[in-house]
């Protein structure tokens, strides 16, 4: 269909239309009003101290405020200590890989679903990660502060080998998908996007893109994109043809018509 | 949906850094007139446009960062106006289609609003006897100039949708306009 199938507007409605583009202003005091309102709002969000300041220093490493930082810090050293203690349990088990297999395999991505994240989430984090976390604490990472070039730096001015500098990249990477799969599950899809938009920045070819391209899709759809949600999956599925994630949504969503 | 989220604190949700929060408040305020002038024709009455603007600005705020910067922003801009707008109808159970933008008792009658060449009123007065959703398509296409395309894609609805939303939207502004002039318009 197109405009030629449609009945024309008359040339009166038509000229209301057209002077209704050459508005006039607003009112002057109603602006100032709105837009006092808007710099109140977002003087007291940079203020509070927990928003994310220049981007690619993140939060973590924000100099301005240490008590709030200091809290989050602690919090990811106990996660991450549970992290290292469940993968400890299950390697003792016996059902991880041999410890020579881990020096020279990088660890395969898997996929974080919601159902089987957080209950295995210790051991989903490929058990290399945690494991070597628990190894070598001098270089403990946060979530969302280790970007790859901060590892990569790791890497070349320590003794930590390559292969180690991959599995923390790895537990970092999950730690900053953690919260867009949590968000998710909570229905919070504004928080979901921003922590896949918070891994695009820090590791646009990382291990886990392709959870992470998932996730934004799913995020995208629940929040009522679904024009966005439906692009995202038509590339998803072209970079990971044969990917299992996203099987709930293989064909776009049904036409509605209104007729 | 959008408005699920517009009413939380702006705190940590973001992740703007100043730079970017600073750019974000130029085009928010280079952008106000547009949003205002969208609200009045969506039918925000003037007792709550400065609510709703407000709103609008908080979600456009934790959106930010999704903006795709190659696409055009005005229709982005509407496409959240008009969801704060449809959200903010639905909580306060106001979910009338015909309800008139303004309701002051002493609104102009329509013959006074065209005796009075007060043609936008009398435009606002007809935009208002459209359904919200149809309305939005005749405005996006008919007033913004949007490509019916970018259209469906910024409400989210099917192409062949939005086609048939202002087919009828143009039917109901003509016979809208007719009533309130009291005859054709030609």
């Amino acid at each position: 269909m197109t405009d030629r199938h449609l009945p024309s507007l008359s040339s009166a409605a038509r000229e209301l239309l057209a002077d209704e583009r050459l508005r006039p202003a607003e009112d002057e005091a109603l602006k100032r009003r709105v837009l006092e309102r808007a710099r109140d709002a977002l003087s007291s969000d940079r203020s509070s101290g927990v928003t994310p300041v220049a981007a690619g220093t993140g939060l973590w490493h924000s100099a301005r405020r240490g008590r709030p930082r200091a809290h989050l810090l602690a919090a990811a050293a106990l996660a991450f200590s549970g992290l290292a203690v469940g993968a400890v349990g299950l390697y003792r088990s016996g059902m991880l890989a041999t410890a020579e297999s881990r020096q020279t395999r990088a660890p395969q991505p898997q996929p974080i679903m919601p159902a089987q994240c957080s209950p295995a989430l210790s051991a989903a984090v490929t058990s290399n990660a945690a494991v070597t976390i628990a190894a070598t604490p001098a270089v403990e990472p946060s979530p969302t502060a280790a970007s790859g070039r901060q590892l990569a730096h790791a890497a070349a001015v320590s003794d930590v080998t390559p292969s180690t500098v991959v599995q923390q990249q790895y537990a970092v990477e999950l730690g900053l998908l953690e919260p867009a799969r949590r968000a998710l599950s909570q229905r919070d899809y504004g928080a979901a996007l921003a922590a896949v938009a918070r891994h695009q920045r820090e590791f646009p070819q990382g291990e886990l893109s392709e959870e992470r391209d998932a996730l934004r899709v799913r995020a995208l759809w629940g929040a009522g994109q679904k024009a966005s949600a439906d692009r995202a999956a038509l590339d998803f599925r072209k970079r990971y043809p044969k990917s299992g994630l996203l099987s709930w949504k293989l064909e776009p969503a049904p036409a509605s018509s209104e007729r | 949906m959008l408005a699920a989220e517009k009413l939380k604190p702006l705190s940590n949700r973001a992740g703007l850094s100043a730079a970017a929060g600073d750019e974000y408040l130029q085009v928010y305020q280079r952008e106000l007139d547009y949003l205002l002038a969208t609200l009045r024709r969506l039918g925000v009455p003037s007792h709550d446009v400065e609510d709703v603007v407000h709103d609008v600005f908080l979600v456009m705020y934790r959106r930010w960062q999704d903006y795709d910067r190659n696409r055009p922003l005005r229709p982005w801009l509407f496409s959240i106006a008009y969801r704060v707008w449809l959200t903010h109808r639905r909580k306060s159970r106001r979910e009338i289609p015909t309800e008139p933008a303004e309701t002051h008792d002493h609104a102009p009658a329509p013959d006074e609003v065209v005796a009075a060449g007060q043609t936008r009123q009398l435009l606002l007065r007809g935009l208002t006897e459209l359904p919200l959703e149809r309305r939005a398509v005749l405005i996006m296409h008919e007033v913004d100039e949007v490509p019916m395309r970018e259209v469906a894609a910024q409400l989210g609805i099917p192409l062949f949708t939005a086609y048939s939303r202002l087919r009828k939207a143009r039917l109901e502004l003509e016979a809208a306009l007719g009533r309130l002039q009291k005859g054709p318009l030609e």
